[in-house]
């Protein structure tokens, strides 16, 4: 079994590296890079005094415990009482073996819970891969303690009700930017190309885009500059990741100014913009007036002026007076027609 | 070969659907309906997954033999992160090649092109249908080996209710693809198929480009230990070390 493990290992490793020496064209280790990066910090940081690991935020353990409510409600908290449930719950089946197999499956989690926490920087997605031990933990509880069938039926109404009223509102508030660039994308292949590539810019709203999937093949994505301090990306070269030369990139997330190829709005075809108040790139479009129509408008969730139980849930006819939404709009520029 | 293959993973996937009338399909269904309607939700995703992604695609439709290794330059349009940078290179390829051979494979690439949301969604099917693959076999494990048929109702309703698998079924990120090979190995080992959950496991450490799921097989490979030592007779027993460290 060992044996077997080691060539296992060795197996993968080779694959990924003669992948990863296809495309960077020397022998690297990402896997390992990416290691060192977060547990040791990266060499330009040496004096600057930041880790890769709180350069992009950091938050306290409260981050996370939110995060779990807001994504398993009761499910949860079915979770939390699994402990008890196994001591006082009814033991049909107690023998030695279950329990370590739910040792064993279940301790990852608690290993898991613990890196995580206690690292400085959180996002909701370093929980991903413990998401199915919670809702393990979860339906033990319910095999354990709930032998009334009204209890169960109670518990799976409140938890559906809750869950799908979550679900909802993140459609509802947060799917605007994938139905506009889907639209954009109708609207550009059937304008076909005037020739050259079909610019399309975005301010503030650069980190929401959905990927050039949603852009026709003689269009890009450009950055208009706004108050964005940190450092955007930037389109790959016909080498990719072997190409040295062009290549601006440094690793404490400073702003590089070559990144916003477009300096004026008028260069842009198409802008796309959350209107927001005292936003910059709105603010330049109405400038420009004339020039710039509004073709494609969906609801977005204007967080700020919505009340934190709106922005949790959604429950539809009800939510809809309550809750404050801005437009997530694309405007076309008009000129366009009489050059 | 091709064919052989094929026709293996149709009767896997029927032997699967036979277990339960109802919530196989089911579970199916619902993962590819949320996978249509969930928002992206980290910039992330795109700007380190899904951009790279398509410079790949788009790069092999450009590569000819006599240009080799650098394809026809015409500027492919999608975004390079530093960490990307061959400098820096701190991401793999190797995560991006498994929905790259997807892409590629004729559900696709005659029927889809490239810079199209259809293209973007049927790829996002791919990873909401392998989530749905991989947790259905996982309640079917679990509830197998604990002897309750009612666990792998509890789990499934759980799984697909929950907001938090809503956002995490679907992306394509290294934290849903360790999700999922996470609950691949968890359904080897309560299978007793201890090798195959190792080689899950390896996978999953050494190919997504996020080492520190290692953590995740601690437990695994201690009990993979234990379970070696008892039927040797202790023999093995100084190989612990080895087997937990090696892959840091």
């Amino acid at each position: 079994m060992i044996l077997f493990a080691v060539v296992a290992a060795s197996a993968t490793f080779v694959a990924v590296l003669g992948i990863d020496y296809a495309y960077y064209g020397r022998l690297v280790v990402p896997t390992f890079n990416i290691f060192m990066y977060n547990a040791i910090g990266n060499a330009e940081s040496e004096g600057e005094g930041g880790t890769g690991d709180d350069l992009y935020g950091v938050e306290d353990w409260k981050f996370y415990i939110k995060n779990l409510l807001l994504n398993f409600n009761c499910i949860l908290l079915l979770a939390g009482l699994m402990p008890f449930a196994c001591i006082f719950g009814k033991n049909k089946n107690k023998n030695k073996n279950d329990t370590k197999t739910l040792l064993t499956i279940l301790a990852p989690g608690m290993l898991w819970v613990l890196l995580t926490f206690s690292r400085p920087h959180k996002e909701e997605r370093f929980l991903f891969p413990v998401y199915p031990l919670i809702c393990v933990a979860a339906s033990i509880t319910m095999v354990k303690l709930c032998r009334n069938k009204f209890v169960v039926y109670v518990l799976l109404i409140l938890i559906g009700g809750l869950s799908e009223s979550r679900k909802l509102a993140l459609h509802k508030y947060y799917f605007a930017p994938l139905s506009v660039y889907g639209e954009l994308h109708g609207v550009i292949s059937s304008r076909g190309g005037q020739g050259g590539t079909v610019k399309v810019c975005v301010g503030g709203e650069w980190h929401r885009f959905p990927s050039h999937f949603f852009l026709p093949e003689n269009s890009a994505l450009h950055f208009l500059k706004t108050g964005f301090g940190g450092q955007l990306p930037q389109h790959f070269g016909p080498g990719g990741s072997r190409e040295t030369a062009m290549q601006s990139f440094n690793a404490m997330n400073r702003e590089e100014e070559e990144r916003y190829e477009v300096g004026n709005i008028g260069e842009c075809d198409y802008v796309v913009v959350l209107e927001t108040e005292g936003d910059e790139v709105l603010a330049q479009v109405e400038e420009a007036g004339v020039e710039f129509e509004r073709i494609i408008e969906h609801d977005f969730l204007d967080a700020e002026k919505t009340s934190a139980l709106g922005r949790i849930l959604y429950l539809p006819y009800i939510s809809d007076s309550y809750n404050v939404y801005a437009k997530y709009s694309v405007y076309e520029r008009q000129a366009k027609i009489l050059e | 070969m091709r064919w052989k293959i094929r026709a293996k993973i149709l009767e896997h996937i029927l032997t699967m659907f036979s277990f339960s009338n109802l919530a196989v399909p089911l579970a199916f269904f619902l993962r590819l309906v949320q996978a249509a309607f969930s928002p992206i939700t980290d910039c992330d995703e795109v700007f380190n997954y899904w951009e790279p992604l398509i410079y790949i695609i788009g790069y092999f439709h450009l590569l000819t033999p006599s240009t080799f290794p650098i394809p026809i330059p015409i500027p492919i349009p999608a975004f390079q992160t530093w960490e990307y940078a061959k400098e820096y290179a701190l991401r793999t390829y190797a995560f991006l090649t498994p929905l790259h051979l997807v892409s590629k494979s004729i559900l696709f690439s005659e029927v889809i092109t490239l810079h199209e949301p259809l293209m973007f969604y049927g790829l996002r099917s791919v990873i909401a249908a392998f989530t749905a693959y991989t947790e259905v076999n996982y309640a079917r494990a679990l509830s197998t080996r604990l002897n309750s048929p009612t666990i792998f109702t509890f789990f499934l309703t759980f799984s697909i209710l929950s907001p938090g698998m809503f956002h995490a079924s679907s992306a394509f990120l290294p934290s849903t693809i360790c999700m999922q090979l996470f609950l691949q190995s968890q359904t080897a080992y309560l299978e007793n198929c201890r090798r195959k959950a190792i080689f899950w496991g390896m996978v999953c450490i050494l190919a997504t480009g996020w080492p520190f799921v290692g953590v995740l097989f601690l437990p695994l490979g201690l009990e993979c230990v234990l379970h070696a030592y008892n039927e040797n007779g202790g023999e093995r027993a100084n190989f612990e070390e080895d087997e937990n460290t090696s892959h840091y």
